[in-house]
């Protein structure tokens, strides 16, 4: 079912391209990123601690684009094992929509091309994690965690596949031996291994601050500065078209709720 | 001088008989044992078991595997985990045992004559009517936190040093940090595991729970 989808649709994106391949060709690659600035993002996790494992499920949401759009919504439900003190593996299925392919253009007007609405579109996408992370004890306030959170996603949409990599420095401020407060640095970059034509086409630095309200809420707090980079298909240059590549940065500002339980 | 001899081995007999019966009303008895246990008495250390008596000043250790159950005579029990080391201060209405490593469990069977307190560095827990648990926690900053939680009445806990003192209800926990600074009692997830049984007929006295798990792991965090 779900290959038949991913064929139909990769089909539908082609067909598309043909249709407009002499005007997106011709028009000189007139292709615009989204015209927003700033994104919102909300989101709330339900974390289940048993033992070594740890059950999440995640619903987000994001508005986007200049009129701050609800654009972005994902289902996730996985968990985390502790193999070791200091490394976690994961698998995770994610039920998305809204997200944009490098195909997802479509041309309004004549010489405007702007984003084909995908709000409707389900994707499919499994994600398998591996985080190693070790204690940074000899920094000031010895509480300081480092962590490389590498993830293999496989979108079944268009069988898309790419691996993300994130280091990431996390302070815990903590008061009676408490976290109160932890504050994160990182840099995530997703590497595609079978789509477009950079390396690189999503990266971001990112801050972060938790609120530790009790040790079952947390408050989540984070900014960051996103770039992605839209580029050709295989199936647009197969069409004989000129490469075109777009990237799109704004800022994103994440509001989220953590709720851990231990039964 | 027959009335004399008599008159003085039945003074006698009465007064040994009463010594006897002090003593033995101020001393404590171990119950039950596991593992490694041993009482020093004055210097000099001997292993312990079932029917040992113990006395104001004694010290009762367990080793890497051992576990006791103290019966202090004031009906007042305390249970010691593994590699434990208490000392009973005093024994009767004022009973005071100090805890100078380890982990001990303490349960106050019906009504307490008297006063009981347990010391753990500068803190004092004193007791009236309750269950708690107190134990040494981690050395962050050269002098170890000492732990804190009540299962059943109120304990109130204080330090020498600073003068602070808290009530500690049951099903709240304080930590002492580095021995000095009493935190708020709360509810901790970790102390939902602790084993509060003390009568090996009823089941396991032994208590696994890990006081590592009274801190955060910063290495447990996954938030996304």
């Amino acid at each position: 079912m779900t290959t038949t989808r991913a064929a139909a649709g990769a089909l539908a994106a082609l067909a598309v391209l043909v249709l407009y391949a002499p005007q997106r060709g011709s028009a000189d690659n007139a292709l615009v990123a989204p015209n927003g600035v700033l994104e919102l993002e909300g989101h709330t996790s339900v974390i289940v601690q048993t033992g070594a494992f740890d059950l999440l499920a995640d619903v987000t949401g994001r508005l986007e684009d200049a009129g701050l759009t609800f654009q972005y919504r994902a289902l996730t439900l996985g968990g985390y094992y502790r193999l070791f003190k200091n490394l976690k593996v994961g698998a995770f299925y994610r039920l998305q929509a809204g997200v944009r392919h490098d195909d997802d253009w479509t041309n309004l007007t004549p010489l405007l091309w702007s984003w084909a609405t995908t709000t409707g579109r389900l994707e499919n996408e499994l994600i398998a994690d591996v985080s190693p992370r070790f204690l940074l004890p000899f920094l000031p306030g010895r509480s300081w965690v480092i962590m490389l959170k590498g993830r293999y996603v496989y979108n079944t949409f268009e069988n898309q596949q790419s691996i993300m990599v994130r280091p990431e420095l996390t302070y815990f401020w903590l008061v009676d031996r408490q976290p109160l407060f932890d504050f994160q640095a990182a840099y995530e970059m997703y590497f595609p291994l079978n789509f477009g034509t950079t390396t690189i086409y999503e990266s971001y630095p990112w801050l972060g601050i938790h609120y530790h309200l009790t040790p079952e809420v947390m408050l989540e707090l984070a900014g960051s500065y996103k770039s992605t980079v839209w580029s050709s298909s295989q199936d647009w240059l197969a069409a004989g078209n000129s490469p075109y590549q777009v990237t799109y940065s704004r800022w994103l500002l994440t509001f989220g709720v953590i709720w851990t339980f231990a039964p | 001088m027959g009335l004399v001899r008599g008159f003085l081995f039945a003074a006698i007999t009465a007064c040994a008989f009463v010594v006897s019966f002090t003593v033995s009303a101020l001393d404590g008895k171990i119950l039950y044992t596991e593992g490694t246990v041993t009482v020093t008495t004055g210097g000099s250390s001997q292993d312990a078991g079932p029917g040992t008596t113990v006395s104001a000043g004694d010290v009762v250790s367990t080793g890497a595997d051992g576990l006791a159950v103290v019966d202090l005579s004031n009906a007042t029990q305390i249970k010691l985990r593994e590699n434990t080391s208490v000392t009973i201060g005093a024994l009767g209405d004022n009973t005071q045992v100090s805890l100078s490593a380890g982990a001990l469990f303490t349960r106050i069977l019906g009504k307490l004559a008297g006063t009981f307190s347990v010391q753990a560095g500068m803190t004092t827990a004193g007791v009236r009517g309750t269950e708690f648990f107190v134990a040494f926690g981690r050395t962050v900053d050269q002098e170890p936190d000492v732990w804190l939680c009540v299962n059943s009445g109120t304990v109130d806990v204080s330090v020498a040093s600073s003068g602070q003192h808290v009530l500690v209800p049951a099903g709240k926990g304080i930590n002492i940090i580095g021995g000095a600074k009493l935190t708020p009692p709360r509810g901790y997830r970790w102390t939902k595991g602790l084993n509060w049984n003390m009568d090996p007929s009823s089941g396991s006295v032994e208590d696994h729970t890990s006081m590592n798990q009274a801190y955060d792991d910063l290495l447990n965090h996954d938030y996304n």
